[in-house]
Formats: structure tokens, sequence, C-alpha cells
């Protein structure tokens, strides 16, 4: 079940608001908990015990650490390992089972990646960490802490919530009206982001992947497309993650903060998966010294990172493409740090440039099918089929309002638009909000119900 | 300000519930279909959970059978393309769409493996049970073609197909037909517009057909209706209006439907209210018909292999033979055929026609 779908929004949500609101406060954890194990069952019935034994593990490793100071270190050792081992185990089964394969002489299958392993993964190892760092209080209810991880709105693709982000909710939240207003306000934009935009950019994608032998103006198309499909795809999931979590009590981190429109690399990965950029600042870069260290060290910390965050976006065989893509950005970032930095600072514009440009050029080899395919999507971007074809034009033509649509709606502008409407005329909002979420749903559901299944593409990361 | 502001709130979280309460309710309350007239399928029915080999299957049923099953859906459909095309401005909608009120399919990108599969598979057909009769191929375009269309079918790589693995006279039809010869609503060709058709297969078939003039047809009224791309595209437009034409010979032909050993008629006005209304013309869809023309002067026989279109040009066609065997490749396998070998005897007084719209060669594989 994801969240833009008839299951979702006409069955699951209303019933699970409806005994939400009836439920006692004290009893509304089990109930979110339950909730979101039925959710998580009907999307990945075969892993869910994983999910389970991953809320299980984590709890108890984080009552070792606390429970046993002096064996603390093993423990948060031996929970890290497990972790990470799941993680690979799982994301990187075809190759070694490919691999296995080839050696033995068998034909074993690769295990499918459970939904949502990476998101919930990195949010569990937080906690045992934050409690190992005496940052995060140790929760002792095991099925607050379950709560926590399985919490349906961001278990499957964020935002990655770290337990210091809502552990006092977890105990004590406030439910008011605006909170559930401005909730389901803002799942509906996320809903109309990944709906309307994302999924109709989508299809511009796949006509490109079609073709027999797009031109250059076709392959800049998909660029266009597939970068901007990407962001409302993973923007519009959290926003509807962060808005259901307002529903029900929580303030979920924001995990975007229109990266498009950055000046350098660093500012770009300050404002696109933020949570996920945190996560490894936090666990990673900064215990490996951070920048406080020498700089040929610093640089190898900050590839490392990016290495590693292209490595965790990975999975199968494709691998190396998303280690590749993230080690890009690893360089440019060294890049920055030593000296682009200080010429972006001043030509604000040249950096807007790099970015724009680093990522279409960044996200042709995430969608790109191995090196091979990634070699020949460049080569299709610069002509090796030709300038132009009639199909480029015409999905050119065709796609010209929804890609515009998205460049406007990928820049702060329409929100600055409505903050000053809200401003200068609130009564006109007042009325206008209704009517707009009216609407977007609406339309949403026309393309939801029109649709066949067509799951978001972070679900597999 | 806080009232306001509390306006907005109570309105917004009233909008949101009421909207996926009224069609949650709805979609408890209203009634399974099975079929979706629109879209032209067998709509999914309630999951079972014996039925399914894995229990994400069986999840992954109920999601297309409550969108399926999604109270008011084909409103929303035509919301979808309303939006889509006055909105985003998108020049095609699910690959259909609309120009001046005619609707029609993108047909992009050709798919030339299906062509040549199936131009092999008739003549296999033809070297298998006619290897000496005249044989002549004709290709019905799609509307598309006369339609401006940026994008469609390679006509070019079709004809190049055809003339090299197929061992039959062409007979060419584009300029035989225009844009008004198509329904708006539906892909077929308009019966009573098939005079430059006829006249064209009139002058390469063997048949002693008359002249379209001299043939005398008149025409009736058979209703108003909406076609096949009505629903599919889901976009507004006006209803056609079928007709049918008839003359003396034509209400003296006998059809029988060989699938269901029954007779039949050449004009079905029960099945004109069908789901599909083109189902006027014999019946609508059987793998092998067979309409006899007791008025015949001739004993000459013709033996049309076809798709749907073929139907409606086949009581023309009948003036000028005693006996046409219309064969349907979409629903009878070439090797069964031989089953049917004195239905399909054939000698030097026998016509082979084979009459496919490209859109048939391009989106499906016969036989």
């Amino acid at each position: 079940m994801v969240f833009s779908e008839t299951p979702f929004l006409f069955v699951f949500l209303p019933i699970l608001l409806i005994l939400y609101y009836l439920t006692p406060r004290r009893a509304k954890n089990y109930l979110l908990l339950a909730a979101s194990l039925l959710f998580y069952f009907t999307g990945e019935p075969r892993y869910t015990f994983l999910l389970i034994a991953s809320a299980l593990g984590n709890y108890l490793f984080a009552l070792a650490i606390e429970g046993l100071p002096r064996a603390k270190k093993p423990f948060l050792i031996l929970a890290v390992v497990l972790n990470i081992g799941t993680l690979v185990f799982f994301k990187f089964s075809a190759v070694w089972i490919g691999g296995l394969n080839a050696l033995l002489g068998t034909s074993f299958e690769p295990f499918a990646l459970p939904l949502g392993i990476s998101f919930y993964t990195f949010q569990a190892m937080s906690y045992t960490i934050d409690v190992y760092r005496g940052e995060a209080k140790l929760q002792k209810n095991p099925f607050a802490f379950a709560t926590y991880l399985c919490l349906f709105p961001q278990l499957i693709a964020g935002p990655i919530v770290r337990y210091t982000d809502v552990d006092e909710e977890l105990e004590n939240r406030r439910h008011t009206l605006q909170g559930f207003s401005e909730g389901l306000a803002r799942f509906t934009v996320g809903l109309s982001k990944k709906v309307l935009l994302a999924n109709n950019l989508g299809v511009l994608c796949d006509t490109f992947r079609q073709a027999e032998a797009p031109s250059a103006a076709f392959g800049w198309l998909y660029a266009i497309c597939y970068a901007l499909q990407i962001y409302f795809d993973f923007s519009g999931y959290s926003d509807m993650a962060i808005g259901l979590g307002r529903v029900f009590g929580f303030d979920f981190p924001e995990n975007f903060d229109y990266p498009y429109i950055s000046g350098s690399i660093t500012e770009f990965w300050r404002r696109w998966h933020k949570t996920l950029s945190g996560w490894f600042r936090d666990y990673v870069y900064i215990p490996l010294g951070g920048s406080r260290v020498s700089r040929p060290r610093w640089m190898l910390n900050l590839l490392i990172v990016w290495a590693l965050t292209g490595l965790w976006h990975g999975s199968g065989t494709g691998v190396m493409n998303f280690v590749l893509w993230g080690a890009l950005y690893g360089v440019l970032l060294c890049l920055e740090k030593l000296f682009l930095g200080r010429i972006f600072a001043k030509f604000r514009p040249l950096g807007h440039l790099l970015v724009i440009a680093v990522t279409l050029f960044g996200f042709v080899l995430f969608g790109a099918d191995g090196l091979a395919g990634t070699l020949s999507d460049l080569a299709i971007l610069f002509g090796r089929s030709g300038l132009t074809d009639p199909a480029a034009l015409y999905y050119w033509r065709s796609g010209a309002v929804l890609v515009l649509i998205a460049i406007v709606g990928a820049t702060p502008l329409p929100k600055k638009c409505w903050d000053l409407l809200q401003r200068r005329a609130e009564g006109v909002t007042a009325i206008l909000q209704p009517l707009l979420v009216a609407a977007a749903l609406a339309i949403s559901t026309a393309y939801i119900v029109d649709s066949s299944f067509n799951p978001f593409l972070y679900f597999r990361f | 300000m806080k009232t306001v502001s509390t306006i907005r709130h109570i309105a917004t979280a009233a909008i949101f519930c009421l909207f996926v309460a009224f069609f949650g309710i709805a979609a408890w309350l209203s009634p399974d279909k099975e079929y979706s007239v629109y879209e032209r399928r067998e709509l999914e029915q309630t999951p079972s959970l014996e039925e399914a080999e894995e229990l994400s299957e069986y999840f992954t049923a109920w999601e297309n059978y409550l969108s399926d099953q999604f109270y008011l859906r084909d409103e929303l459909r035509f919301l979808k393309s309303g939006f889509a095309h006055h909105v985003l401005l998108q020049k095609d909608v699910n690959g259909y769409y609309s120009e001046d009120g005619i609707q029609a399919e993108l047909l992009y990108p050709m798919n030339t493996a299906n062509v040549i599969s199936n131009v092999a598979l008739l003549e296999e057909v033809r070297q298998t049970y006619f290897p000496s009769c005249p044989a002549y191929y004709a290709v019905i375009p799609d509307k598309s073609y006369y339609m401006d269309a940026p994008l469609g079918l390679d006509y070019g790589e079709i004809d190049g197909i055809l003339a090299k693995e197929l061992n039959a006279s062409p007979i060419p039809l584009r300029d035989a037909l225009e844009l008004s010869d198509y329904y708006a609503t539906d892909i077929h060709w308009k019966q009573e517009n098939l005079e430059g058709v006829y006249e064209a297969l009139r002058a390469s078939l063997g048949g002693d057909l008359p002249s379209y003039a001299d043939a005398g047809f008149a025409e009736k009224t058979a209703g108003d209706f909406y076609g096949v791309l009505y629903g599919q595209a889901a976009m507004p437009a006006d209803r056609d209006e079928m007709r049918y034409l008839t003359n003396a010979t034509i209400e003296g032909l006998t059809l029988q439907v060989l699938d269901t050993g029954k007779s039949g008629a050449v004009y079905d006005t029960e099945a004109f209210a069908g789901d599909d209304a083109y189902d006027l013309y014999l019946g609508g869809e059987a793998a092998i018909l067979h309409l006899q023309n007791p008025a015949a002067d001739s004993d000459r026989k013709l033996i049309l292999f076809r798709d749907s279109f073929g139907r409606s040009i086949a009581p023309l066609l009948a003036q000028g033979y005693s006996e046409i065997v219309l064969v349907d490749l979409r629903w009878i396998r070439p090797s069964y055929l031989s089953a049917f070998s004195g239905l399909l005897a054939a000698d030097e007084n026998t016509d082979v026609l084979f009459l496919y719209s490209a859109q048939v060669l391009h989106s499906m594989k016969l036989g």
C-alpha cells in the first residue's frame, strides 16, 4: 500500500483517522503501531518479520548499552554490524548471489529488497547510537520504540526521522485543529506533487526510454523531466509523510528546501534529502573527524561519506552507477571546499549553473541501466542519434506546460505567493485553501483511478 | 484573524474528510460492475485469497479492484483527460488525442516486429491454403494518417514489408479515403463513405462487381453512438451517427457464423445497441463468417482475411461474388483453418484478399 493508491486514501486512512481520534490517549501508540504493521504487511508481507526483528533487536541493544555501561561499545559495534550487515545482505544480494552462482554453478535467485529497509535501518541505528552517546533517552517501552520505528507515514520512504526528533511526542503529543488541518493540506500538496507532476513527468521519461533512436532534443527533455520527476516524487512523498505526521500529532523534520535553487553543491545537499545528509554528517562524517583534520584527510572523509551516500541509494548489480553518482558529488564537494566555493560565493549564478548541470548529468547516471546505459544516454545527449526528431518535438510541445509548471514549482515562488496572499488577504485564503484542497484531491484521485499501480521511486532504496 | 484561520482549518479538514469519507463509503455501497463499456475490458472483481499465489499478489489485486470499481470512475477519467488537455495542454492523454472533435490514437512508436510477424503469417496462410489463387492485399490507414498527426505509423515501412514478404498484388487505399470517411469517436471507417475504396477494390479484384453508382445502394440510419475511442480517450465529443447501405442484393444475402453454427443478420440492429455499435455489421466479431449471395450471376468466391473493418465492406463486395468467406485471424490460428477446408476450398474462380487496418498490423500479433 502506498499513499497515492485508493486502498490507502479511501479505506486505510479514513478508518484509521476515525479509530485514532476515538482511541484514548494512552492507547493511541498501540493503535498506530498495529496500523503501521498492517500498512507495511500489505506492501511487503514477506519481510514484515524483518521490520519487527529490527525494532526488537535495536530496542534490546539500546537496553544493553544503557544497562551494561562497561560493555556498551561491543554492543554498539554488534548493533551497527547487524544493522549494516542486514542492509548489505539484502541490498547487494544480486551481487553476492550472482558471485555464488558463478562459483558453484548454482542458480539461486537474489532476495527482493525489503520495502523501506534503507530508511528504517538508518532510523534504528540513529537511536542505538544516540543512546550510546547519551544523546537519547532510553525508551523502556518496547511498543513505544516499535511505534517510532514502524510509524507508517515515514516508514518506507522517509524522511529519516531520528528518535530524538519525536521522543517527546511519542510520550505526550498535542492534537490540534491547526495541526490536523495543516497536516491534511500538506498531505494533499504532496499527493498532487507525486500524482500530477512526478507521474506525468515519468510518462515523458518513459516515452524517451521507448524511442528507438532518440535525438539529443529528446535526451535533454528526458534529463530535465527525470531530474524534476525524482524531486517531485521524493519531496511529494516527504510532504505526505510530514503532513500525516502532523495529523497524528508528530513534527517530522523537513526533508527538502528547494534544492534546485542552490548556488553550490554544498548548498544543494543542505536542501536535498536533508535527513539523509544530516544522518551521514552526524554518524559518519563527524566521527571520521569532519573538517577538523588535515586537508587530505578532510577530502578523504568527504569522499568516503559521498561514496557511502551513493551506495545507500544503490542496490543489486547496478550499484556502480550509484557509487559513481555519490563519488561525483564527493569530488565536486572537495573542489568546492578547496577553491570553487570561493568563486561561487562571488558569482552565485555560476554555482547555480553548475548545480543544474551536475544534477541533470547526475540523475542521468542515477537513472541509467548500468554503466553501458549511462554512456549510451550521455551519447544521446550529445547528439549520437541526431539533434532532433519528430518525436522529440512532439513531446517537447506536449510536455512544455508540465515542465514549466514543474520548474516553477521547484522554486519557492508558489509558496512566497501563498504566504503573501495569506498576509494581505487572509480571508481569501480561508476560502481558497479548502477549494484548492478539494480540487487537488479530485484531480489527483482522477489520475490515481485512471492509472495502474505505480510505485514511488524511492521505495527500493 | 484567529477566527479567519480557524475557519480555514475547519473548512480544509472538513473538505478533506468529507472527500475521502464520501468515496470510501461509496466504494462499499456501490454495486460492483463486471465490465467497462468505456474501456472495453473486464473489471477486477473482489479478490480471493485462495486464487492468489502470494499474499502480495492478493493485496495488489485489492488495489486493482478498488481502482476498477471506484465510484464515478468514468467521470473521474474524463476529469483527468480534461485537466491534461486544458490545463497541462498535453497533446495526448494515455496515447489518445482529439483534433477538432475527432478522436484518434497515437500509434507511436510503430511496432515493426508485429508488422513483420503479421505479414509473414499472412504469407504463410497464402502459401499453405491458396498457393495458386490470385491474391491481393490492401492496408487501411488509421485515421491519424489524415489528421496531420506529428507522430504515427510509418506507412512507407509497412508498404516495404508487405511488398517484400507477401506474394500478392497491392491495392492502394490511402488516396481513396479522407478523414471524414472515419467516425469521430471510433477507429472505423464509415460504410456509407466507401465509394473510393469500393472502386479501388473493384478495379483490382476479379469479381463481377458493378460500379458503385450502378449498385444502387440506399442509405439507412441505425442510430447515434459513441465509438471505442470515446471511452478510451475520455474526452467530450459529439455522438456519431451510424448508417448502412443496402439494396436488393444485400437484402438477399445470407450469413452464417461458423463459430456458433448459427445464421446471422447482415445488419444486426440488436448488436448495434450493444457495447460496440460497429457490431451492426455482420453481428460483431467472429473467426469465420460465410456470406452467400443467392442472386449472384457468377460462381466467383472471395476469401477475405480481415479485421473489423472488413465486416462493413463485405456486404458491398458481395455484389460481385456468389459467396464471401471472412476469416479473422485474431480469433483463429492458421493451423485450425484446415478444419474448414471445404469452406475455404479455392480454385481459379476464387480471389483472396488480405484487408487489414494498419492499426491491427502494428498493435497485435495475428494468429
